[in-house]
């Protein structure tokens, strides 16, 4: 039984690390774009 | 919402349900297993009817959504593939078999891949979401396949037990950590969901300001 219970935590384990590797992934990306259009601003402004 | 359904979840299929009589504890897969391969249906379902609005009534907010949801619609296929796959092991006695309903699942994460890729391809965004939206619309083929695989031809895969017209055929107890899963898992979509669309329109929106300020300094 504690051999069947290696193949739970495993699938449990691999659900959880794709969800918080693409969420973290998501999130990185949203912070650049946000980042990206700030400072696009910022030197938009300096230049003016 | 996400983590309190996914909590919870995961508290009820891990602790709180009974072990199956003939599984034992591998039946506890079955929690993110099954809804992750509902999802990734969903996911491609709502892709198709974005596809349809894309195409038909040329809906710019359609092509960005169906875009951002492919990614994580091949994450919940991936999942579905991998965890049935670890579930296959003890209770088949094989990690994979090409049995109708596994090789359909595996064609829907080659669709999704090709999707991303293909939108991804194009310097012109509107090309690359047509030709998505028109992949999509072919891989919707794949759907109704999935579904029935089980009933058409003689599977490995056990047959529907939740989604069924007499009724669902699962105990009460298994029935609930799986709910409260797909629920967490349908938050997570529509949470990433909404970040992925915020960060395609920043995205798109610097692409914009940098040509106006190019065309302004020529």
């Amino acid at each position: 039984m504690e051999h069947h219970l290696m193949f739970v935590y495993s699938a449990y384990f691999f659900t959880f690390l794709v969800l918080i590797l693409i969420g973290i992934n998501f999130f990185l990306a949203f912070n650049r774009s946000n980042k990206n259009i700030s400072s696009f601003k910022n030197k938009a402004k300096k230049n003016k | 919402m996400t983590f309190i359904f996914i909590s919870l979840g995961l508290w009820y299929g891990l602790f709180n349900s009974p072990p199956d009589y003939q599984q034992g504890e591998t039946v506890r897969i079955m929690y993110v297993h099954v809804p992750a391969a509902w999802m990734a249906m969903m996911v491609y379902l709502s892709m198709t009817i974005m596809s349809i609005f894309a195409l038909v009534w040329r809906h710019p907010l359609a092509d960005i959504l169906s875009k951002c949801s492919a990614p994580i619609g091949a994450s919940f296929t991936l999942i579905a593939l991998v965890t049935g796959s670890i579930w296959g092991k003890p209770t088949w006695g094989t990690w994979w078999v090409w049995d109708a309903r596994l090789t359909s699942v595996f064609i829907l994460f080659l669709i999704y891949m090709g999707h991303i890729t293909l939108v991804r391809s194009f310097e012109d965004e509107y090309k690359g979401a047509r030709a998505g939206a028109i992949l999509t619309l072919i891989g919707a083929f794949n759907l109704p396949i999935i579904k029935f695989s089980v009933d058409w031809w003689n599977t490995l895969h056990q047959p529907a037990s939740v989604i069924k017209l007499d009724g669902p055929a699962i105990h009460i107890d298994m029935m609930i950590p799986l709910i409260l899963m797909a629920l967490g898992f349908l938050f997570f979509y529509f949470s990433f969901l909404l970040i992925n669309v915020q960060t395609e329109l920043n995205n798109r929106k610097l692409k914009k300001l940098f040509i106006q300020s190019f065309s302004k300094k020529n």
